[in-house]
Order: structure tokens, then sequence, then C-alpha cells
């Protein structure tokens, strides 16, 4: 299973952005709304949940863990 | 996918571009007046100079030239930039510049986007994992996240 998180951001000619979160369960994708805001200099004109949002983010033991030392 | 978001730079107003009038003074209308889209005022000047304008500063105005025709660029109270064109300026002639200008000034707005995101995003803990200019010149930047980043 492929469970890394991942940030597409598509820049078109027209200077719209297109950003979609990959791989990042239930509310932390919100998170990036306003990262990305911020990143950009741009404003939300538009947002939609996918499927995704609606898993639970599953963390194993092993990431908790590794979570716990880096932070 | 979790989320999907639409943004605007802050450097486009989310007004409708290039809007044409004729405001009218006592004796008539004065001149052309074309409302733009544009706010940031470095990349508008690069996009002149992208359209062949020769650009000079007086204050808070710029001035654009070209062979044939001249505007005084002058920015609203909201920060949208209005370009002013003499009253016998024939109104296509002027909307046909501003859509080659708001066309230049888009790209400018992507090319510093895509910046400042190369810039920025390894800070936020994301870093590139691939980037590719599609066919319609859109840029796709693909990063990674590093795990637990708020």
């Amino acid at each position: 299973m492929n469970d890394r998180q991942q940030i597409i951001v598509r820049v078109a000619p027209d200077g719209a952005i297109l950003a979609e979160t990959v791989g990042i369960k239930g509310d932390s994708c919100l998170d990036y709304i306003e990262l990305l805001e911020r990143l950009l200099e741009a404003t939300t004109v538009d947002s939609a949940f996918t499927a995704e949002y609606h898993q639970s983010p599953t963390v194993s033991t092993n990431e908790v863990n590794r979570d716990v030392q880096q932070w | 996918m979790s989320v999907e978001i639409v943004l605007i730079p802050l450097a486009i107003a989310a007004a409708s571009a290039w809007k044409a009038s004729r405001p009218a003074g006592r004796s008539g209308p004065t001149y052309l007046q074309v409302a733009t889209r544009m706010r940031d005022r470095s990349l508008l000047q690069r996009a002149l100079g992208d359209v062949g304008a020769t650009v000079t500063e007086h204050d808070a105005q710029l001035q654009a030239s070209w062979d044939t025709i001249a505007a005084t660029m002058t920015q609203t109270a909201d920060g949208i930039w209005t370009a002013h064109f003499p009253s016998e300026t024939q109104e296509e002639h002027a909307t046909e510049l501003l859509r080659d200008l708001d066309i230049a000034y888009a790209r400018r707005v992507q090319e510093a986007v895509v910046a400042r995101l190369r810039e920025q995003a390894p800070s936020a803990g994301m870093t590139i994992e691939s980037e590719r200019i599609e066919p319609d010149r859109t840029v796709t930047l693909v990063f990674n996240v590093a795990r637990g980043y708020r």
C-alpha cells in the first residue's frame, strides 16, 4: 500500500492554481489549505473533499514512535 | 486524494479582465479607460515589456508606450491597475492590447508562483518529487510531505 503523503500543485498559464492532497486522510488535510494559501500568496476560491477525506487516518506504532522522536 | 483546492494568486483580482469605459467629462468623454485584473506593479512592468511597451515610472503611475499608442496605468484604491488611453483611441485597439497584456501578466504570475513555491516549500516540510510542463503550459509540481507536519 502506498502511504506516502503528497501535495500536487498545478499552476496554469492563466495564473489559476489547482492543488490536491494525496494520502492525507481525515481533517489533517485541511491544515494544508492555509499552508498553501501562505506558500502561494493566494486565496482559496473553491474546495472539495474527495473520498479519502472520509477515511480515518491510520498510524502504525512505528510511525507514532518516529513522530515522537522527531518532534 | 483528500481535498482539492482552487486558488487565485493575490496578484490577480477576482474581477473580470479588461472592461472598457469612457468616463464623461463636462465636454464629453475625456479618455478611454480599461479596467484590468492586475494588482502587482513589478509583474505588470515585466508584462508590459513582454508585449513590446516601453515603460516609464511617474510616482504611482506607469506610462506605457508603443509605436502608435500610449497608456497611463494607475492603481485604484483596492490595488487594481487601470489603463487610460487618449479619448481618440479605438476601443477595439485598446482592448486587444489589454488582452495581450493580460495573457503576458498571467504568465508572469505563473512564473512567480512556481518560483515562490520552489523556494518556500522546503520550510513547510515539502520536498519536490517531480516537476513537469504540460502541453497546455500548466506547470505541475508533486511534493512529498513530511509526515507529522502541521
